[in-house]
């Protein structure tokens, strides 16, 4: 009797954790990727699939960074939707047919924040700040909740995932690798 | 770009096959990457993967950013068409191949041609 074939391994990526140009200004941390997820996957035998970057796409290679309230419009949303319908297509398959899928997004990113998005209320007007005074505060960022919506449209549920750090003042390539671990077949 | 960003501002779109292969060499060579779409992606969803790859380019060739397309791909037609429909040009080739690579990190092709000098 012909055994079943043995689950694929598919890791869906932040865009600037194979291209760190499409981060905000002083957000690439590496000239071209940010290679210790990458090999962590790699030696686990993860396929690549990279997911286009919602802000870049959107308010371009310059924008500001920005928190949520300001991305969480009605537009930006459409937009993130419609690259997420992309997402889904490519990721629909792997779930239905039992892969282990699992999904690298960017902590403190209004856009794919897993565990948490930045925060200001009172962001906005003249771009003279002289400080980040934004908080961190639970929650996804927008593209992965249109990611979350579009899934559960299908009958599907976002497959488990983690957000990555290395721009954080704190972070630790060890302590990074430890919390993607969790989630990696 | 302003302090503590390192960024290469070099970018290569490559195949999901040459991804894999020349991941390391990529990485040693500070190139960005954006993935083109797997084979066996369905065609509908490969287009609009393609349109979005082409999204991200444009914007980047806007702001002075390398481009190039390594390696060969079914998509290059394809890619080059959704380029000009955003008012960009088609993209410059080079081979894919460890030396390429290292080539376009010391200088990357002339935007003005479709391949690199040699």
């Amino acid at each position: 009797m012909p055994s079943e074939p043995e689950p694929r391994r598919v890791a869906f990526l932040a865009h600037c954790l194979l291209n760190q140009n499409a981060k905000v200004d002083e957000g690439a941390k590496a000239p071209g990727c940010w290679s210790p997820i990458l090999r962590l996957l790699r030696e686990r035998g993860y396929e690549l699939r990279q997911m286009p970057c919602p802000e870049l796409a959107f308010t371009g290679a310059r924008r500001f960074w920005a928190v949520k309230e300001q991305l969480d419009t009605l537009v930006y949303r459409r937009h993130s939707r419609r690259l997420a319908r992309l997402v889904a297509n490519v990721m629909e398959p792997h779930l239905r047919a039992g892969d282990h899928v699992v999904l690298v997004g960017n902590d403190s990113s209004p856009s794919l924040g897993v565990s948490c998005v930045p925060s200001a209320l009172h962001w906005s007007g003249s771009p003279t700040l002289a400080e980040d005074d934004s908080t961190l505060v639970p929650g996804e960022g927008i593209f992965l909740a249109e990611l979350r919506a579009e899934l559960e449209e299908r009958g599907l549920e976002l497959p488990p995932r983690v957000g990555t750090r290395h721009w954080w003042p704190d972070y630790s390539v060890d302590e990074e690798r430890a919390r993607i671990e969790t989630i990696l077949a | 770009m302003t302090h503590g960003d390192v960024r290469s501002t070099r970018i290569v779109i490559v195949s999901d096959e040459v991804l894999t292969t020349l991941l390391d060499d990529l990485d040693r060579s500070g190139c960005g990457m954006m993935q083109l779409p797997p084979d066996e992606i369905h065609p509908e969803t490969a287009r609009l993967w393609i349109e979005q790859v082409a999204e991200h380019a444009a914007e980047f060739l806007r702001n002075g950013y390398a481009v190039v397309l390594l390696g060969e791909t079914p998509w290059a037609d394809e890619l080059d068409a959704a380029l000009v429909s955003l008012g960009a040009s088609p993209l410059p080739r080079i081979e894919a191949s460890p030396e390429s690579v290292r080539q376009y990190a010391i200088q990357p092709p002339s935007t003005s041609r479709l391949t690199p000098e040699t």
